[in-house]
């Protein structure tokens, strides 16, 4: 029997087994206002709330998932803005003691202990990690607390680098957004190799802040420009997520480190909505087999020769040492030919060694658990 | 496009203090059609009933107070579906959390919810995985939508939704010892 026969057919036959809820009382429940509390006691003394951090960055070229985003290009040393704008002025002595009570008394967010859900930020490239702290009435707050019990509790934002670490005030708003997803209202990414940049908005409703902190405490705000920038690669262009918007959304924008400023990438709003960092360009899919990148240059566009219904990932998997260069760019096809059974799909890799003058589409076969030895192949046999 | 300094953020749905009788059976409508479903695809992500129903409820809730508003979307059903799924995946991740610690504390952990389950060996193999991916595996294969639409659902974009597909599948493969190219009977 296929894994995917099986996977159908169990949760076929468990779903029948599954007894009805009663709709007329959870019809009632949830148009009265009274429904019931399950929260059983929680044996442990860690609290942590649950929570959802929209941090989704790129799908991670090496790991199939996602990835902290980086700047593409050079690095844009945080020297430079250091040189060109003054550092925020040190915390007051009494918001510091407050910061370090929240750490000390408050919990993780989100616990990343034996939890799916990621640490705020923890970048091994640099060592830099990012930690949220929250307070609910002066202790940790209730595994089961709601989101909205989170609206403008106390919180902590800790940068470390492995020898030094600095506490940062950080905005304290929880707002619903309206496809459901609740956002922390702080968003982390690794910048260089001594900064993150953080977004954080400071009040309910108000404008994105835009800060680089360093865990030894020294934080510079940015100032947003709306005008936007040029649709070119260059050194501060990172892709980062948009702030309580739809997952996978990203926006692109250029931290100017002679101005101290960040501003948004003049990219139309129907190009891909998510790019992988390559070396030298950023790469993004759309619908249709339309792939577009982005490099010195400017924005590159181009449709794909793409079977019947086949789709686009930016990246899939591992891809062989040594191949990944400038001027190279990987995406992966699959045709479901309609069918969610998916030993039944079929893959392809495109590939372009020219700066993607002109791509190569390369069958792969069925999901038989080697495609990641068959891309290899197939890419090697273009060199 | 969108700018530096625009918030995205939408304001909390207000509760309507009266709705008309045509709307509220319009609710009632959407409700019987939809509830059952939410909340078996939120057992599936869960693997508890009462926590299935209240993340179930809590949704409807949401969409209740929002009502004379979100009605008017081209797919409520779609939107309360998201708003279920992803208070499912966060109550998952509180349960992994509480679950290793009851481990620490040798309480071991059932999964049958009380229920006589025809593959306990492919719900305790779904069990394991993250709740992202569990609630893949649900609206992909058992529900049979579309990756845009599980993408969507789960809040991911189609192609992370996919690699999260393939992680999944090949997990439940290894676990339970399939193949994971043979061909479909």
């Amino acid at each position: 029997m296929s894994i995917d026969q099986r996977i159908r057919d169990g949760l076929r036959a468990t779903d029948d087994r599954l007894p009805a809820p009663d709709v007329d009382h959870a019809l009632a429940a949830v148009t009265t206002g009274v429904r019931p509390h399950r929260r059983e006691a929680v044996t442990a003394l860690v609290a942590a709330a649950a929570v959802v951090a929209v941090v989704v960055g790129v799908l991670a070229l090496t790991r199939g998932g996602e990835d902290p985003v980086r700047p593409v290009g050079p690095p844009t040393p945080t020297d430079a803005v250091r040189d060109a704008a003054a550092p925020d002025p040190p915390l007051p002595a009494r918001l510091t003691r407050r910061l370090r009570q929240i750490r000390d008394d408050g919990s993780r967010w989100p616990d990343g202990s034996g939890s799916p859900s990621p640490p705020l930020l923890r970048d091994p490239a640099t060592g830099l990690k990012v930690q949220l702290y929250g307070l609910c009435d002066g202790g940790p707050c209730p595994l089961d607390a709601d989101m909205s019990q989170l609206q403008g509790t106390p919180r902590a934002l800790e940068v470390s680098d492995g020898s030094r670490s600095a506490l940062f005030d950080v905005a304290d708003a929880v707002r619903f957004v309206v496809d459901g997803m609740w956002w922390l209202g702080v968003n982390a990414r690794a910048f260089d190799g001594d900064s993150v940049l953080v977004q954080d908005v400071t009040r309910v409703g108000g404008p994105i802040r835009f800060r680089l902190l360093q865990a030894d405490g020294t934080a510079y705000t940015l100032r947003t420009v709306r005008d936007p920038a040029p649709a070119r690669l260059a050194p501060g262009v990172v892709a980062l997520e948009r702030p309580a918007g739809r997952a996978g959304r990203q926006n692109l924008y250029l931290v100017d480190d002679r101005v101290a400023t960040i501003r948004p990438v003049d990219v139309p709003d129907d190009r891909p909505r998510s790019w992988t960092a390559y070396d030298g360009l950023l790469l993004g899919v759309a619908d249709a087999c339309r792939l577009s990148w982005l490099t010195a240059d400017g924005l590159h566009e181009r449709r794909l020769d793409c079977g019947p219904g086949g789709r686009l990932a930016a990246a899939w998997t591992d891809l062989p040492d040594g191949w990944p260069r400038p001027g190279r760019m990987v995406v992966t096809e699959w045709v479901s030919h309609g069918s969610n059974l998916v030993n039944r799909w079929e893959f392809f890799v495109h590939a372009s060694t020219d700066d993607g003058a002109t791509w190569h589409r390369l069958p792969l076969g069925h999901d038989d658990g080697s495609l990641s030895t068959r891309i290899a192949e197939a890419l090697r046999g273009l060199e | 496009m969108s700018e530096p300094g625009e918030s995205s953020m939408m304001d909390v749905v207000p509760m309507s203090a009266r709705r008309s009788t045509q709307s509220d059976g319009d609710f009632a409508e959407l409700f019987a059609a939809t509830y059952p479903q939410v909340v078996r695809t939120a057992w599936f992500v869960t693997h508890d009933r009462a926590a299935a129903e209240e993340v179930a409820q809590e949704a409807f809730t949401e969409l209740f107070r929002g009502w004379s508003r979100l009605r008017d979307f081209d797919r409520p059903d779609l939107w309360v579906r998201r708003v279920a799924i992803r208070k499912a995946q966060r109550e998952a991740s509180r349960r992994t959390r509480r679950t290793a610690l009851e481990r620490a504390a040798a309480t071991v952990p059932t999964v049958a919810d009380g229920l006589d389950l025809p593959d306990p060996e492919l719900i305790a193999a779904i069990r394991s995985l993250p709740p992202k991916q569990r609630a893949i595996v649900v609206l992909f294969y058992l529900e049979d939508r579309p990756m845009d639409e599980v993408a969507d659902l789960v809040g991911c974009s189609t192609s992370t939704g996919f690699v999260h597909l393939h992680h999944a599948r090949r997990r439940l493969a290894a676990v339970l010892g399939e193949e994971v190219g043979s061909d479909v009977d």
